[in-house]
């Protein structure tokens, strides 16, 4: 069965570069990091859930 | 052949029941509901009753009104059918066959919709008519804590050669048993580190962890000592 893969984690997943820093964010333990795709595309990846973080910062 | 027409008959009658309940029930070669066999078969025959007559009701209404059960009857009850009977028979052996095969064809359609309504109905692990298989909807990320995420972390300890490692990697499929139970786990981008090679902080980078070649890894969940599960949540800038 397929698991949870949202468009966003597919075009992530798709690129090699963002595959490479996806595995370095997997050892790396931080909660969030920023991948830069091969078009130039960026987004962030995070353990968080926006909502929660958003409360977090306020 | 006395005993085994009407039981072949029966069967045939029953086979709807089972593919509406079969399709139901069943998605991605799974079971979702793990009942005995007598359960099912029993399921499979209220469905294929209220299939049957909500075909015969239609047949009725909008084909002809002159359906006759009698016939039925005869070949279930084992009589010894007249020249007249066989004769119905052959020449309607199309409308009967193609019947069987519309209705079977339909109620495994319905039970695909009726499996879509359940889904959309009760999307989450906690709804109220929720499949009682947990694995699919945690590994689905189908949680309402977990609404928007977009992929699953896993991170799993397993014995190799003597020692405890840490495996860390996004999921990318699941296989379960016939039971439900999760039976691999596939995952990408898999990293590894000794167990007690913990972060500290003279040792807190990335080079504590060796990268796992290969494009997918297959983890038997037999053979997990322990399992965590972190939903991944992608947020995309605006360039």
């Amino acid at each position: 069965m397929r698991a949870l893969m949202g468009e966003k984690a597919q075009k992530i997943m798709k690129d090699p570069n963002g595959r490479q820093q996806l595995r370095d964010f997997l050892a790396s333990g931080k909660k969030e990091i920023e991948i830069t795709l091969s078009s130039g595309e960026k987004m962030t990846v995070s353990s968080e859930r926006p909502e929660r973080a958003k409360g977090k910062a306020a | 052949m006395n005993i085994a027409l009407p039981a072949f008959i029966l069967l045939l009658f029953v086979v709807p029941g089972y593919l509406f309940l079969s399709a139901f029930e069943r998605k991605e070669n799974t079971r979702f509901e793990a009942k005995p066999f007598d359960v099912f078969s029993a399921q499979a025959l209220v469905a294929a009753l209220i299939l049957h007559c909500v075909a015969v009701a239609l047949l009725f209404y909008f084909v002809t009104s002159k359906i006759s059960l009698d016939l039925l009857l005869k070949l279930l009850l084992t009589y010894k059918l007249s020249k007249s009977d066989l004769a119905i028979l052959h020449n309607k052996i199309l409308y009967i066959l193609t019947y069987f095969g519309a209705l079977s064809l339909a109620a495994f359609f319905f039970g695909k919709i009726a499996q879509k309504m359940r889904f959309w109905l009760n999307p989450y692990k906690d709804s109220r008519f929720s499949y009682n298989t947990p694995w699919y909807y945690e590994l689905k990320g189908k949680l309402s804590t977990a609404e928007s995420a977009e992929f699953t972390k896993i991170s799993c300890m397993l014995q190799s050669g003597g020692s405890t490692y840490l495996y860390y990697g996004i999921l990318e499929d699941f296989y379960l048993t016939q039971n439900g139970e999760l039976d691999r786990l596939v995952m990408s981008e898999v990293v590894r580190r000794p167990l007690h090679d913990d972060e500290t902080p003279e040792n807190s980078g990335a080079d504590r962890f060796y990268s796992i070649k290969g494009d997918r890894l297959i983890i038997k969940y037999s053979e997990i000592q322990s399992l965590n599960i972190e939903y991944l949540y992608v947020n995309q800038l605006v360039s």
